[in-house]
């Protein structure tokens, strides 16, 4: 696990870009953060790193969006939803048990039953010393995942 | 009389057009792209290489689940859709059921896996009697451990099918002997077979009706997701019998 430090939307991009350089297909990503945190602007960036030339927006009232780019991209919001039945209605256990392509879950905090085994888990803060300062921290949860945070962590820690 | 057969019930996506006598055309792939996409062209290709117009059908006959919520959905909706506007008779066709249909093997058990998650399996055994898949027990949503230690115990042979096989059982577990893993092409699901028993209700004057007709939602029971939440630690195996709701949601 391990956090970094981004200045401005600009940064938060380069960050979501060095991500996207090192993540491989089948990663699931759980994203947690406030209102304004900068969820979207991370899997805008990271969309857009891999190569999704389309429009990339909040699935808030969609539930789930696909993008096609090297592989396909699931982005999920679950702002929406109140229950697990829900979850079971719209396939999502379909997506994040044997993921295909990249899974990216917003709001993956309301239901923490019922994420895979084997996920990123990403909370961005703000900054409370910088108004458009957020504070970045990468978790792996389960085994698999762990290789992906860390390295990212030592590219993180020598680049930025 | 020729029908159109369609199953959607997991990433297998499958279109058949077929009457009593012939299988005249069938489209069944595995790719990655999802039902949406591919549904409707299988569908025009199929009657296209049968050489049958969609004016000249007589029937359509679906996979109903259990299995993919968003596979079965897409299905259905092709299939209630076609056969209103076509007037079309519909028949809802048992996922489990079909797949017992490749095995017409007397003696032998054949227990048909639709994967529910969380290492969980749709699983229902049948006999295969006269070209009918018999049941021999109720549509139950089991651990696949669970699902492997019964077959183990079984006396007769046991022909596992369905996606759990490729996807959680080849390569990964053990099976005993009498426990027999087919080929994957007899692993997936078939239009063929969802056909073969949509033709068998059809000529006996049954249909369903294509406003009501839902895909089988089955979720673990209510009473097992508590139990185990109140008992983290307990061992697979020493939850109560697992009971099964079947939900038709009414539209």
């Amino acid at each position: 696990m391990f956090s970094c430090h981004t200045d401005s939307p600009a940064e938060t991009a380069a960050l979501a870009e060095l991500v996207g350089k090192k993540v491989h297909e089948g990663t699931v990503f759980c994203l947690e953060g406030d209102l304004g945190a900068g969820k979207t602007l991370f899997v805008q960036s990271l969309a857009h790193t891999l190569g999704v030339t389309g429009e990339v927006t909040s699935p808030t009232f969609n539930l789930m969006n696909v993008y096609e780019g090297i592989c396909p991209i699931f982005h999920f919001d679950l702002y929406r939803l109140e229950s697990a039945e829900e979850l079971e209605d719209i396939g999502f256990f379909e997506y994040t048990e044997d993921p295909e392509g990249i899974v990216l879950i917003e709001w993956a905090d309301k239901f923490p039953e019922c994420l895979p085994e084997n996920y990123v888990r990403l909370c961005i803060e703000h900054d409370p010393a910088e108004e458009n300062g957020r504070i970045f921290t990468f978790t792996s949860i389960g085994s698999q995942q762990q290789k992906l945070v860390e390295e990212l962590g030592r590219l993180v820690h020598t680049g930025n | 009389m020729s029908i159109l057969a369609i199953d959607t019930s997991t990433q297998v996506s499958s279109v058949a057009v077929m009457n009593e006598k012939r299988l005249q055309a069938e489209i069944t792939m595995q790719a990655r792209l999802t039902h949406s996409e591919t549904l409707m062209p299988h569908i025009e290709a199929a009657l296209r290489m049968a050489a049958v117009k969609k004016t000249e059908l007589e029937g359509i006959a679906v996979s109903i689940g259990p299995g993919s919520f968003t596979g079965l959905r897409i299905g259905l909706a092709a299939a209630k859709a076609m056969a209103y506007a076509l007037s079309l008779p519909i028949v809802g066709i048992s996922t489990l059921a079909a797949l017992a249909v490749h095995f017409p093997a007397p003696g032998a058990r054949i227990l048909s896996l639709i994967d529910a998650q969380k290492g969980n399996a749709y699983a229902q055994a049948f006999h295969m009697e006269n070209g009918q898949p018999v049941p021999l027990g109720r549509v139950e949503v089991l651990a696949i451990e669970e699902v492997l230690a019964r077959a183990s115990r079984a006396g007769e042979p046991v022909i596992l099918t369905g996606d759990v096989v490729p996807k959680k059982i080849v390569g990964k577990l053990v099976v005993p002997e009498h426990v027999i893993l087919p080929p994957p092409q007899m692993q997936m699901p078939r239009a063929a077979n969802v056909g073969l028993l949509g033709l068998q209700r059809l000529a006996r004057g049954a249909s369903d009706n294509p406003m009501a007709l839902e895909p089988v939602y089955i979720r673990r029971s209510e009473a097992e997701v508590l139990w185990e939440r109140r008992h983290p630690d307990a061992p697979k195996g020493e939850e109560p019998e697992t009971k099964t709701i079947v939900m038709r949601k009414s539209s």
